[in-house]
């Protein structure tokens, strides 16, 4: 299979699984626009390779093969978006279309360069989403600010680390690190969302609604967008 | 000398320090109260202060400090409520206020009031007040929730290891609170913690105290371990500050902190946040006990159901729904028994005068203004006060705001303000108000704006009285559904042209209880105050002018100069004019004054179906009342008010006018 191809489908699965809830095959083909015959193909072929866990009538979900490779396509294609739009000045409209063409060519060496040019951005232009993180094994984009490109240090991907968002009700984390600017930085580490926190996350609310937390033996309420940019490790 | 002066000498900044200026009486104590927001400090402001209670706004700042005054044991006592925070050490308004305002105003004694529910997040504010070095206690408040809870204190302990009188309080009941008052007065002015180390891990003291030797001798007399703190913090001002006075200085701070950055891998304010959090928690269990819970508390069952996904949203339609009702039907009742009551006063007032257009004139003047805030406006705001301050103590409004959030963000606004649009139904006054619980000036601005599209209570008895009685039901749903839209859209808009992104919710989640009878009651009473005292001036001042018009009879004359605009433009019938001038008094005055304008009350003989859903429509939107107006200015300015007024105006016209000629081709 082709990587375009691959990466295309992992990304679509990515954007449509939800926790416990596999992406059906019938949504897949209709975000890519093909014949739901040919998709279950090609996920076949795609769980042979492992990247995704496939099962008739029920649907695809990402192993974390396919995960890791599905952020990465995701995170190119944001950089890509806000290179377009910042640096470029190409309009917002455009910057999709463009950065979907170019995300799968884009080496890892580029991405990386990319993300320091750009001054470690957390959101892409168009639809305000966050950047997944770097795989890098840097603690975080301050510390990637200081390596320089020439020495680079080993890549092991961070395969732990998930966005609040991302973990069920029950579940427990420890912060890694935040993204964002200094403002909200210190909001949050005032109330005591500091690195190395532990944080359960009791519950979401409806229509893409903040999580509530618990921390510190005290419940706070956080937005999705702030949520998406706390990193913890389960 | 204080720091903030130290500042004003070595930046050259010229005149005295205003603060300083804040007059003192001798003999009496100062005292600020400092703690995280919902610790109960202003339970414990009101306990202290009581009757004597002057609620003022301490000059020239944004959220404001209340000060009070109370004797106790012939000793005087000059409290002030400084704003909730949960640290003092970042740029943000409250934080930088609570600073400004210990290191300026130099009160005798912080006390530090901590919630003993939440000891350990409460401690970091404790630990960082400290190193200010001013006398301070710490008042560990909201015991009778805490015993409850199994959490039990070792208040002894706690002292040695902050190095200050550490007091058990519990403002609901008084409780602790002669004891906290003796404690302030022995240590007013002198007892400063006996601790002078900083409240690190020995790697971040070791570079702290680095920076506190290397600035020791340029800062004499000044809390220098907060200094070093703060400079290591990369706070810009005192590097400033500090780099002008001696660049080797800023180097030996810059070296400490990127050296501790790198061993970190941090930066620096999240690695001192994240420290002080450290030490607070090594506190909490070297001194708290608690007992294990056996069962889930009823609170936590009721709170599992209103954040609920799918209850949440239906109890908060419920519990709205039937307070929206309920003070509908109490309000309408009380309002109508009223306004019959003055009514019946009217002839035997005017028959006072001999002469009967004078007679009229005062009483529509001044009386009436007066009288229709008491039998129309108060019988539907004290209910609703009430309901909104049980809602605001048991901490339910704080569920709704999670429960909503999603759907304000479509708008670009955050949960919270979900509390003042549902308000602004039943009035868009006390609504804009409580806009004050928004964070920012930009999500305050835009959930005032939302707030003034709301139809209030006067409106529905204009849409329910003309547009429900002679059109239809389902006009007046459609017209209550097209404001929703509007608002959506406008606000919508209104957000986009804002510069900045509304800062997303980061809230804490309050503890349910049971309401306090008492702080429900008296909550109630000063916002019914507060509105009684800026609607009554103003409706005597417009009533004057609009009896002005009646008694030199320019009635007809208005409605004329105003045809091509009501009649041309909107196809009303002329007397609509002088309607919608009376309308910016009240708007339910639209309704009340068409039967005597017309002379006749069945409507349907002087206005057509459309005309009158044209007319609603346009004093649903055209201007926000007089008494919103008034709101409007004290809470956003004269310029911004008289902006949304003017939008609101233009959007009512053209709205009305394309209505208008939509019905016609309708038919």
């Amino acid at each position: 299979m082709e990587k375009e191809v691959r990466e295309q489908y992992l990304k679509t699965i990515q954007s449509l699984e939800e926790p416990d809830k596999p992406a059906k095959t019938k949504d897949i083909a209709n975000a890519l626009n093909l014949a739901p015959a040919s998709v279950t193909e090609s996920l076949q072929k795609l769980a042979e390779e492992r990247y995704i866990e496939y099962q008739p009538y029920h649907g695809a979900s990402l192993t974390d093969k396919g995960r890791a490779l599905a952020k990465k396509v995701s995170r190119k294609h944001r950089l890509l978006e806000r290179f377009f739009s910042d640096v470029l000045k190409i309009e917002p409209e455009k910057v999709h279309k463009e950065a979907c063409a170019m995300e799968h060519s884009l080496s890892d060496e580029a991405e990386v360069a990319l993300c320091r040019m750009l001054n470690h951005p957390d959101t892409c232009p168009d639809d305000g989403k966050a950047i997944p993180p770097c795989d890098l094994d840097v603690e975080n984009c301050l510390e990637c600010k200081k390596i320089a490109l020439d020495e680079r240090k080993n890549w092991d991907d961070h395969s732990g680390l998930r966005p609040l968002t991302q973990l069920r009700p029950g579940e427990t984390g420890k912060i890694h690190f935040i993204r964002g600017g200094r403002a909200r930085l210190e909001r949050l580490n005032n109330i005591g969302l500091t690195k190395n926190a532990k944080v359960e996350v009791l519950r979401s609310a409806p229509l893409r609604g903040p999580i509530e937390i618990s921390v510190r033996g005290c419940k706070l309420c956080i937005g999705r967008e702030i949520a998406s940019n706390i990193f913890v490790e389960s | 000398m204080s720091l903030a002066c130290q500042e004003c000498n070595l930046l050259r900044q010229s005149g005295k320090c205003e603060l300083e200026a804040q007059e003192r009486k001798k003999g009496t104590l100062y005292v600020a109260l400092v703690g995280n927001p919902n610790v109960g400090k202003s339970v414990i402001f009101n306990q202290l202060t009581g009757a004597h209670q002057i609620i003022g706004n301490w000059p020239g700042k944004t959220t404001g400090v209340a000060r009070g005054q109370l004797k106790f044991e012939d000793v005087e006592y000059d409290i002030a409520d400084l704003p909730g925070t949960y640290s003092i050490s970042s740029e943000m308004a409250e934080e930088r206020e609570v600073r400004e305002y210990i290191d300026r105003a130099r009160p005798d004694v912080v006390v530090n009031i901590v919630d003993a529910n939440f000891l350990e997040r409460n401690l970091a504010l404790t630990l960082e007040l400290i190193t200010m070095r001013v006398p301070m206690i710490v008042a560990v408040n909201l015991m009778d929730q805490a015993e409850k809870n199994g959490i039990s204190i070792d208040f002894e302990g706690l002292r040695d290891l902050l190095g200050v009188p550490v007091i058990p309080t519990a403002g609901r009941s008084g409780r602790g609170i002669p004891e906290m008052l003796r404690e302030i007065r022995r240590i007013a002015g002198k007892e400063i913690s006996r601790i002078e180390k900083p409240f690190h891990t020995p790697v971040i003291a070791e570079a702290i105290e680095k920076v506190r030797s290397a600035i020791e001798r340029y800062f004499p007399d000044s809390p220098t371990i907060w200094l070093a703190e703060r400079l290591l913090a990369r706070d810009e001002k005192l590097m400033g500050m500090l780099e002008a006075m001696d660049p080797s200085l800023s180097r030996v701070v810059e070296e400490q902190r990127a050296a501790l950055e790198e061993k970190f891998g941090d930066d620096i304010y999240s690695i001192l946040a994240s420290d002080r959090f450290a030490v607070a928690s090594s506190m909490v269990s070297k001194t708290v006990t608690r007992a294990r819970e056996t069962e889930i508390p009823i609170e936590d069952r009721i709170h599992n159901l209103l954040t609920h996904r799918v209850y949440g949203l239906l109890s908060i339609v419920v519990i709205a729904g039937s307070s929206f009702l309920g003070i509908f039907l109490l309000g309408d009742f009380v309002a109508s028994n009223l306004s019959a009551w003055f009514s019946s006063l009217q002839p035997g007032f005017i028959g006072l005068f001999s002469d009967v257009k004078l007679g009229e004139f005062l009483w529509n003047s001044l009386l009436g203004g007066i009288f229709s805030v008491i039998s129309i406006a108060l019988p539907f705001l004290v209910p609703l006060f009430i309901i909104l301050a049980i809602m605001e103590d048991s901490g339910y409004l704080a569920r709704v705001a999670f429960v909503m959030d999603g759907a304000l963000h479509k708008i670009g606004l955050h949960g919270k303000a979900f509390i003042p649009i549902l308000l602004g139904y039943s009035c868009n006054v006390p609504a804009c108000i409580g806009c004050r619980i928004m964070e920012t000036d930009r999500d305050r601005i835009l959930s005032i704006f939302a707030v003034t599209l709301i139809p209030c209570a006067a409106t529905t008895v204009v849409i329910l009285g003309l547009v429900g009685t002679f059109v239809g039901i389902e006009w007046v749903v459609a017209l209550y559904a097209f404001d929703i839209l509007l608002l959506a859209l406008l606000v919508r808009a209104a957000s986009k042209l804002m510069p900045e992104k509304s800062t997303g919710l980061i809230m804490e989640m309050p503890p349910l209880r049971r309401p306090s009878l008492k702080v429900v009651l008296r909550q109630s009473w000063f916002r019914a105050k507060d509105f009684v005292y800026i609607a009554i001036p103003l409706l005597i001042v417009i009533g004057v002018i609009l009896g002005a018009v009646q008694y030199f009879d320019w009635l007809d004359e208005i409605s004329d100069a105003m045809s091509p605009l009501t009649v041309g433009w909107l196809g009303l019938p002329a007397f609509a004019g002088i309607l919608l001038v009376f309308g910016i008094l009240r708007k339910e005055l639209t309704l009340v004054m068409l039967g005597s304008v017309a002379g006749t009350l069945d409507f349907a003989s002087v206005m057509t179906p459309d005309q009158m859903i044209v007319f609603t429509l346009v004093v649903m939107l055209y201007i926000p009342c007089a008494a919103t107006i008034a709101a409007l200015i004290r809470e956003i300015g004269v310029r911004k008010a008289a902006m949304i007024t003017a939008l609101e105006i233009g959007l009512a016209l053209l709205a009305g006018g394309i209505a208008f000629r939509l019905l016609s081709i309708i038919g």
